[in-house]
């Protein structure tokens, strides 16, 4: 650091040019996988349709009806929920990344997953009749169990921490789980329903869900999109946020109810998807190599996880179907391993 | 720009951290916060960059009080470099710098000339520009405070405050950052508040030093008036000379031995 003052600023040396070629070919590679797992997914199933004719169909070919219902009112909102899901639990996840200061952060460390669980298993077991009302219920319990959670991680004076709002997370989730499991006992004849929704599933879903789930998506990606220049600096810890002007407090309680409204609406719709939340972020970020640009390229990158998660659900094992979160911990897992394995990044 | 305290007292959970502080601190002055561990120096820093409440009395930046200041202005003006080290996740050492422009940004503006010339020239200056595409968490000790003093020196405030900034740091780099920061201030005008516990160092470098103890400011004044055998006995608790070095003249601490123990005080923080 003896370096003179006077030294002359090299503004002619563009910053991060490596990283913005990375930015810029990460993005694309999301943009050309999603794209690519749309067609599929329109195109492959119980009755192959060929991609020719599908853009035909899309162009406004008239005729083959069968054809359109399969992809206007099956094929293609099962495929925009599962990127919007994708989507939401991704943004969610990092979101609670970077408030937590947590790499381990995901959308079932704040009670959200276990809250929607609860609810739903109550609604599966106790009133199988309402399973229409799955979706609300869902909703309603993963918001009861956020609010809960950062309460409890709350205090008077000092606010909420992140290290609090872990420990919250985890003693919440450790009796909601306990509450299930009682559940699960006491109506044991019914567990295939309620495990089914616990592993995650798209079977079913139209343009109800999809209807229900894009405000939470826009209204929580805007939200985090918002908020990412001050997340960007809550990472180096809340003094240093402090002083450099960011009212640490209301971010975060912004940040975490983003969280838990995009987890809650996707648990809502797809049961209950792991490691999206939790793996997508770091997935981003070392394709990205650092934190630029990771909230859209991670809602885009978990929009294409889950729709080809879900291709693979549907297809793999034809006519039977998967829990789709089988197949993003069996696929997703391993190739995180080896990112992990290959990262130059961690220690 | 003028900071002052009057009759500032701090409380931290059920401790009285800091009791009745009145001093100002001029534009381009250049200060040494002494004192014994748990006196309240971390904690006094703390309180003038906003991140604790005052119990009572009052912090004023240019005789208006800190809080009616907005949280921009106020980070423009005012920059620390704390102790906790926190370190970021796969962030690299010019996006950690780059973030110390906050302040200074406007929403969905990626970056100013001005931000860019900033950035360079805090990672010139702290030499830290063959580490700018290194992850922070995978740096040495000493190289992520280098980071952490550019990320302040990014943020550009006029009045730098820095809590044991030379944490970590090999003897080079500590004379480095000390020739730095006297540039700075001598150069720039920009006043540099630092707390440590050399009080060699704090004697040769500093025009001003204040020293707490137990919460309270016990003395304040210039190193050849404050720095007395007196005050090495009564606050620091050891016996001890201040000699001269023959060759530079420079004031140099002679320690001979701790005066015996006594009670705990009872502040904490620090």
């Amino acid at each position: 650091m003896t370096t003179p003052l006077s030294i002359t600023t090299r503004l002619s040396t563009s910053p991060g040019r490596k990283q913005w070629a990375r930015v810029t070919l990460g993005s694309l590679l999301v943009l050309v996988l999603i794209l690519i797992g749309l067609l599929f997914s329109l195109a492959l199933g119980a009755v192959d349709i060929p991609l020719a004719r599908i853009f035909e169909i899309i162009g406004g070919e008239e005729g083959a009806r069968a054809q359109r219902q399969i992809i206007f009112e099956a094929r293609l909102p099962r495929a925009i929920a599962a990127i919007l899901v994708g989507c939401n639990l991704a943004v969610s996840g990092t979101l609670l990344q970077a408030v937590t200061r947590n790499p381990l952060a995901d959308p079932g460390l704040i009670g959200v997953t276990a809250g929607a669980a609860l609810a739903a298993t109550i609604v599966l077991a106790v009133f199988p009749g309402s399973a229409i009302l799955l979706p609300i219920v869902a909703f309603v319990g993963a918001m009861v169990a956020a609010v809960v959670v950062y309460v409890v991680s709350w205090r008077p004076g000092a606010g909420s921490s992140p290290m609090r709002m872990i420990l919250a997370g985890v003693a919440v989730n450790a009796v909601l789980g306990a509450v299930i499991g009682l559940l699960m006992t006491a109506f044991a004849d019914r567990i295939p329903a309620m495990m089914f929704w616990t592993s995650g599933s798209f079977n079913g879903r139209g343009w109800d869900h999809v209807s229900m789930l894009w405000p939470y998506t826009l209204a929580g990606v805007g939200l985090a999109l918002w908020l990412r220049p001050q997340l960007a600096v809550m990472e180096l810890g809340d003094d240093s946020a402090t002083t450099m002007g960011v009212p640490v407090e209301r971010t975060r309680i912004i940040a975490f109810a983003a969280a838990a409204l995009l987890a809650g609406s996707a648990a809502s719709v797809a049961g209950l998807v792991g490691f999206v939340g939790l793996v997508v972020p770091h997935l981003i970020r070392l394709l990205l190599g650092g934190n630029t640009f990771l909230i859209p390229v991670a809602a885009v990158a978990g929009g294409a996880l889950l729709l080809w998660s879900d291709l693979i659900a549907r297809l793999a094992l034809a006519p039977a179907e998967i829990p789709v979160g089988v197949v993003t911990g069996l696929i997703g897992g391993p190739y995180f391993i080896y990112l992990l394995y290959r990262a130059r990044w961690l220690r | 720009m003028t900071i002052s305290t009057h009759d500032l007292q701090v409380h931290l959970a059920t401790n009285h951290v800091l009791r009745g502080i009145d001093f100002t601190i001029e534009p381009g002055e250049l200060v040494a916060v002494l004192g014994p561990n748990g006196c309240g120096k971390s904690t006094l820093l703390r309180t003038i960059s906003g991140i604790v409440q005052p119990a009572s009395g009052s912090v004023l930046l240019d005789g208006q009080p800190l809080r009616g200041h907005r949280r921009r202005d106020r980070a423009q003006r005012i920059g620390l470099l704390g102790q906790a080290d926190v370190v970021p996740m796969m962030t690299t050492a010019r996006d950690h710098v780059g973030i110390g422009r906050h302040p200074h940004r406007v929403y969905f503006r990626h970056g100013s000339n001005e931000d860019a010339a900033a950035i360079e020239r805090a990672l010139d200056l702290c030499e830290i520009r063959h580490l700018e595409d290194r992850p922070v968490e995978r740096l040495s000790g000493g190289e992520r405070q280098r980071v952490r003093l550019a990320t302040l020196l990014a943020q550009s405030p006029e009045i730098m405050l820095l809590d044991e900034p030379f944490t970590g740091l090999d003897l080079e780099h500590q004379y480095a950052l000390l020739h730095l920061l006297e540039q700075l201030n001598r150069d720039e005008g920009r006043t540099v508040v630092v707390v440590l516990h050399d009080l060699d160092i704090a004697m040769r470098f500093f025009d001003r030093l204040l020293v707490f103890q137990e919460g309270r400011l016990v003395a304040d004044g210039p190193p050849d008036r404050v720095m007395t055998e007196g005050l090495l006995e009564s606050v620091f608790r050891i016996h001890a000379s201040i000699a001269r070095e023959p060759i530079s003249n420079q004031p140099v601490i002679v320690c001979d031995r701790p005066v015996p123990s006594r009670d705990t005080p009872e502040s904490s923080g620090g």
